[in-house]
């Protein structure tokens, strides 16, 4: 919020030795200006703060409307409409990157004519044309390249919903006011965002007594216990196949998010577009689930704990990457500077300086990151064979809740142990 | 200039992008063997002036020879290779915390190996024993094990000292090493310091901003303000009226520690 909120005629004050500053003459103000409602004058002398008619009517009068229209207490009805959304992805992508383009570097080079030139600039340009150029030619033929083919894009509106309309009406004029600094009406906004959420289908009061109520809920808990241990002896392979699939994605991760992680961080990337490109990479990959990675490769190459690692590894090198060029980036330049000055050239200032410095947080992420690798792990192995969750998925489809609380239990004394080790080695290396 | 000159600097000028003009023809040269003391006020560009000479910062216009070599017109690579001459001591130590006390003064042999040796950290007899012999010059051998975070400030700086001195420089360029000391430690170890250069041969340019310190250690005196030398030759000549005129602040009623004597502060 800007501090500056001019008033008409400068309040004429006097303090007298430990009072309270008295405003003889209260300043007229102008309540809206250059179209904007002005920003209020906070009077700090009463408890909540002073009520803003300005903006807490219109934020009052909105919230009471989107409460009778998101109810349907107002029902507005709907109207029927037939409209199609069509275009072709290809030549939206395109479209989309020259224009977030051209938007990120033009108003920089209308600024400052000599960027022209510089070398950035150009090679960034460029980029971003044949990028372009890529997606557009797989809509139009451009020679003999024909690029990836993205499909149309359709999308049928059959009726629209005044309702709805009426409601983003508001809230946009909520928003507004929000922006403009009514307290109400961003306690409004938040009110209805959680009401949204919580307007979930089937959600209410019976659901949760049901918790307490439910048939099935207590025989199953009173089957689980007392707990079947016979079936110990066929719990500990499945627990060491879990517990190795977890080593393998660890280590495939480390090995590889090490090199990645150095070109993912400003201090030591190479090049700006470079780290772009791997900041991107690795961003897309890790807003895939770790189990739905683990599903693709168990679907190329086949059941069994090894698919599921290499999913697990590909979900760790994304994450391990963006924790390690945190820690790169965290690292202080002060020590690299000596190291500079002495004559070490980069190699030797990354090894001698950066590295040490960035360590204890690559040791800490990298033993959180087995042991989150061996929970996953039970969880692919649910869908994929192989490990402690495929012989918990068979029991709990055969409804053996006797055996399910042997491996639960064993599951959480295994977490508990790799715990321990994780702190005694993290405690040694740091 | 004659071959006892070890540094020669001639109309250096850096002038920072947004128009700060930090030095403006600053000339001087160094002789072999001297020990000089830069004044100033802090903020007058003494450790912009280091800094040039070392080549970690950029030069506007000007150049600095040392030994004859035109650091300005360097490569990159060639810079790294002529830094290997030139120790630099710095404010805060620029200590690595998590290496040992030996391992951070080998790091200053870092220009002597190549990239696989220092991958690995393999540095050879000679480095291990010219580092020894380094540390216990400045009587840190008892520390040669413990991380370099736990010790304290005087400590860390004679490691610095050590470092600095591993690299077989030529020449010592200190950035105000004593700034974050006691006084009794920072007199102690200028005394290292000044020991160590005159029994090496090392010439030694060190930012002070403490007069007093200056006065007693060093060969020469030169007095900057405001990116200009104000004052170049011996510290006995230094007379009170260009100490004003180096201390000299931009408020003109404030009044000068050196107009007066030592009488209790006003209220």
């Amino acid at each position: 919020m800007s501090e500056n909120v001019p008033v008409e005629e400068t309040p004429a004050t006097e303090v007298k030795g430990g009072e309270m500053p008295v405003v003889k003459n209260p300043p007229r103000r102008k309540y809206f200006e250059n179209g904007r409602i002005r920003k209020p004058i906070p009077d700090m002398s009463r408890p909540l703060g002073s009520l803003y008619w300005p903006l807490a009517i219109p934020a009052l009068l909105c919230s009471l409307l989107a409460v009778l229209v998101f109810t349907h207490l107002i029902e507005l009805g709907s109207v029927a409409t037939n409209w199609n959304l069509l275009f072709n992805v290809n030549v939206a992508t395109a479209l989309i990157l020259l224009l977030a383009g051209a938007l990120a570097i033009v108003p920089k080079l209308l600024k400052n004519p000599l960027e022209w030139r510089n070398r950035n600039t150009i090679l960034s340009f460029v980029v971003l044309v044949l990028v372009a150029l890529y997606f557009l030619s797989g809509a139009l033929p451009l020679g003999p390249f024909k690029g990836l083919d993205l499909g149309t894009f359709t999308y049928a509106l059959t009726s629209l919903s005044i309702n709805l309309l009426a409601l983003m009406l508001l809230v946009i004029a909520l928003v507004w006011l929000a922006f403009n600094g009514s307290f109400i009406s961003g306690l409004f906004l938040f009110i209805l965002f959680l009401w949204w959420g919580f307007s979930i289908e089937g959600f209410g009061w019976s659901t949760i007594t049901s918790i307490f109520t439910s048939p099935t809920g207590g025989s199953l808990l009173a089957t689980m216990i007392p707990p079947d241990w016979s079936y110990f002896s066929r719990v500990i392979d499945p627990m060491l196949i879990t517990i190795q699939t977890a080593i393998v994605a660890t280590v495939i991760g480390i090995v590889g998010a090490l090199p990645l992680s150095i070109l993912a961080a400003r201090n030591t990337t190479p090049h700006p577009i470079i780290y772009n490109i791997v900041r991107l990479l690795v961003n897309t990959i890790r807003s895939i689930p770790s189990l739905v990675l683990a599903l693709i490769f168990i679907t190329i190459i086949g059941l069994g704990p090894v698919p599921g690692a290499f999913g697990l590894g590909l979900h760790t090198i994304s994450v391990l990457t963006k924790l390690y060029s945190e820690a790169i980036e965290s690292v202080n330049t002060h020590p690299i500077e000596a190291l500079s000055a002495v004559g070490a050239n980069g190699l030797k200032r990354f090894r001698w300086g950066v590295f040490p410095q960035a360590f204890p947080l690559l040791v800490s992420s990298s033993i959180y990151y087995w042991e989150s690798n061996t929970r996953d792990s039970t969880v692919v192995a649910f869908v994929g064979g192989g490990g402690i969750g495929f012989i918990l998925n068979q029991n709990l489809s055969l409804l053996e809740y006797a055996h399910v609380s042997v491996i639960l239990v064993t599951l959480v004394l295994t977490v508990a142990l790799l715990d321990r080790v994780s702190d005694f080695v993290r405690s040694r290396v740091i | 200039m004659n071959n006892s000159t070890l540094l020669e600097v001639k109309d250096l000028s850096k002038v920072y992008p947004n128009g700060y003009e930090a030095l403006s023809d600053v000339s001087f040269e160094l002789q072999k063997g001297e020990f000089v003391c830069i004044i100033g006020r802090s903020g007058a560009g003494k450790s912009t002036l280091l800094r040039c000479i070392n080549g970690l910062i950029a030069v506007s216009h000007g150049s600095v020879r040392v030994q004859g070599t035109d650091i300005t017109s360097l490569t990159d690579e060639e810079k790294l290779l002529l830094r290997r001459t030139i120790g630099f001591i710095f404010q805060e130590f620029n200590l690595v915390g998590r290496l040992t006390v030996l391992q951070n003064v080998l790091t200053g042999r870092l220009g002597y190996i190549n990239n696989l040796q220092a991958i690995f950290g393999y540095f050879g007899r000679e480095h291990r024993e010219k580092a020894l012999e380094c540390l216990a010059r400045v009587n840190m051998l008892q520390r040669a094990t413990y991380r370099a975070d736990d010790l304290s400030g005087g400590e860390k700086q004679r490691v610095a000292i050590a470092r600095a001195l591993a690299q077989e420089p030529s020449l010592l360029l200190a950035d105000e090493p004593v700034a974050s000391l006691d006084p009794e430690l920072s007199w102690s170890v200028m005394g290292d310091l000044r020991k160590v250069a005159k029994e090496l041969g090392v010439s030694a340019l060190v930012n002070i901003h403490d007069i007093d310190t200056a006065k007693h250690f060093a060969d020469r005196v030169i007095g900057i303000a405001k990116g200009r030398i104000l004052y170049d030759g011996r510290p006995e000549l230094l007379t009170d009226s260009l100490l004003q005129e180096i201390y000299r602040s931009d408020n003109p009623a404030a009044m000068s520690r050196y107009e007066k004597t030592s009488e209790p502060a006003e209220i």
